[in-house]
């Protein structure tokens, strides 16, 4: 096995470690803390794809930024006063077997697609490449993504706003 | 974290175990209740905005790396990605989200 | 050698050095501040252990290596063990990036030149948030807890303004890499060019680690120690590391943007960046002995509506002036 695979099964194993303690967790705080090794790991796999930029934003915006979010949304809701009450999913069983299923189907599609030998440099993911993407071929990209921004910024806080 | 000590253990060792030692610090007073509360709304507003913010950073570095070899174009096509965000400060400012009621 | 295993030499080498170089460092700056509070106040600070109390943080570390871990008995263990090892590492990791100076031949003196650099510091920088989210929650302890929120969307609030300027200086030096910015700045130190931007990173870095007069977080006569009051021992000593360590990081930060980072006449290079270093740091301190505390409303207030709106206007008057000057 070469190094490069020792390493991605490392990363796979601590996301997946961390997803199932995610999904499996009694407690839902754990819950949210446990995401951050699962980011952490998507990230070491961005870099092994050599999209440093990419792992640099999952980083920041995911590690970073999403947990504390969830934090502050699971600290706003009920759910940061019994959290000594296990949570209980109803629908367990029908959650892992449709998991299952999807996981099965991934396997059996990528398994059995032949893959062609890919021609040619690999796609630069520097952020050099992406800002002349933004400006070039995908610029209506980069002033959409300012209007999605601004949109749920608006729709946010006519949310919050309600919810007070 | 309380644990009782095997009698094989010396006095003075002992004696660390005592279950005031593993109180919730609240200046000498006994604690009342967990600390784990439902918090005030404005903490969820202020990292909604911030959310909100932080991508709209990231898609700037890219563009700011290469923005020096650009024409024009790219300073006209950053300035409307900024002013519809600034839009959004704007409005998240009149409507009292980024104020600490 | 492939790149990746590269990268893990690079993150193993920075612990390990840190477990040397920047622990020493973390202890020295406890030591300097002591020495510069009690200046400012007119006392004489630390002065019984080894010569001019030069080793009195020594002795301190030393104590608190013996002292027990105390978990108090409503907290949630898991999350207050782990959330130790997030805010050390966060700071720890933030030194990958920094360029200390030249070593033989003008190879630059840095763990690993990233072409992300600029982005990697900040997304390190950010973890920190996380880890004080986790202490303050873990310790089913009110002081902790509030301290905790506090400080989260103190934090998160600042990233902003100083992303932004962040991006000014990668902007006028057309990298991520911090090695790259070190290099354009070989005419103008960006700090000429960007006074605005140097002044919101400054303030922006007082924020992020804490410090007065945006120390609400470990208000010491309202929160006790804030996030880390139910610390003890190693773990409490462990904190106090991240937090120098982060505000060592910043300073360097701030050196390596906005100061020419290791550039200078006659001296070598490293001892030109240690010396803009610790200049800063004086700075730092200087600040916390001289200026009250913010209210949280006023601080987060400035952040939002002065330091933002600045902070973009900032970007937009550069970019437009380097369009014009280009034409």
């Amino acid at each position: 096995m070469t190094g490069e695979a020792i390493a991605f099964y490392v990363l796979a194993a601590i996301t997946l470690a961390s997803g199932v303690v995610v999904v499996r967790s009694p407690n839902i705080v754990h819950s949210a803390v446990a995401l951050i090794p699962a980011f952490l790991g998507v990230t070491g796999v961005y870099i092994l794809l050599g999209a440093e930029f990419v792992a640099g934003i999952q980083v920041l915006i995911y590690a970073g930024a999403i947990t504390v979010l969830i934090l502050f949304v699971i600290m706003l809701t009920e759910g940061g006063t019994g959290l000594r009450l296990r949570q209980v999913n109803e629908q367990e069983t029908i959650g892992a077997m449709v998991a299952g299923v999807i996981a099965a189907l991934l396997v059996v599609g990528i398994t059995r697609t032949g893959w062609h030998a890919g021609m040619g440099a690999l796609p630069a993911y520097t952020p050099g490449a992406i800002g002349q993407s933004f400006l070039g071929p995908n610029l209506l990209v980069f002033e959409g993504t300012s209007i999605v921004l601004l949109v749920s910024l608006i729709g946010a806080i006519i949310i919050a706003r309600k919810e007070e | 974290m309380w644990r009782s000590s095997p009698s094989w253990e010396p006095a003075w060792w002992r004696c660390r175990c005592w279950s005031q030692k593993f109180e919730t610090y609240e200046s000498g007073v006994p604690t009342i209740g967990q600390a784990w509360s439902q918090f005030n709304v404005r903490y969820y507003l202020f990292s909604l905005v911030f959310v909100v913010f932080d991508v709209e950073i990231i898609y700037l570095y890219p563009w700011a790396v290469i923005y020096r070899n650009q024409g024009p174009a790219a300073f006209y096509d950053a300035l409307i990605f900024l002013g519809i965000l600034a839009l959004g400060l704007l409005y998240a400012w009149r409507k009292g989200a980024l104020e600490w009621v | 050698m492939p790149w990746y295993l590269e990268l893990l030499r690079a993150i193993a080498g920075t612990i390990l050095i840190f477990s040397g170089v920047a622990v020493v460092a973390a202890m020295f700056g406890v030591l300097l501040e002591r020495k510069i509070s009690a200046w400012i106040q007119s006392r004489l600070g630390p002065k019984h252990v080894g010569p001019q109390g030069l080793l009195q943080t020594i002795a301190d570390t030393l104590k608190l290596l013996q002292k027990e871990h105390i978990v108090p008995r409503n907290a949630d263990p898991t999350i207050f063990a782990s959330a130790v090892l997030v805010v050390p590492l966060a700071a720890l990791l933030d030194y990958v990036v920094i360029p200390f100076g030249t070593a033989g031949g003008g190879r630059p003196l840095i763990f690993r030149d990233l072409n992300i650099g600029v982005l990697f510091f900040a997304a390190t920088s950010a973890l920190v948030v996380v880890g004080i989210l986790m202490a303050g929650w873990g310790s089913n302890n009110k002081y902790a807890l509030l301290g905790g929120l506090r400080s989260a969307s103190q934090m998160v609030s600042y990233e902003i303004p100083m992303g932004l300027a962040l991006i000014t200086v990668a902007m006028l030096a057309g990298s991520l890499s911090t090695v790259k910015i070190v290099d354009a700045q070989a005419h103008w130190w960006y700090v000429v060019e960007q006074p605005v931007a140097f002044v919101i990173f400054l303030i922006a870095a007082t924020a992020e680690v804490n410090r007065v007069p945006f120390d609400l977080v470990e208000a010491e006569s309202e929160l006790v120690a804030g996030y880390f009051s139910e610390y003890t021992g190693m773990r409490f000593a462990l904190f106090q590391l991240g937090e120098y360590g982060e505000m060592f990081a910043m300073a360097a930060m701030a050196v390596t943007l906005f100061l020419g980072g290791w550039r200078g006449p006659v001296l070598p290079p490293v001892l030109w960046f240690v010396i803009k270093l610790y200049a800063l740091i004086f700075v730092f301190m200087w600040v916390r002995w001289t200026l009250p505390r913010f209210r949280i409303d006023q601080l987060l207030g400035f952040s939002w509506k002065v330091l933002i709106p600045v902070a973009l206007a900032n970007l937009v008057v550069t970019a437009y002036v380097v369009m014009i000057v280009q034409r």
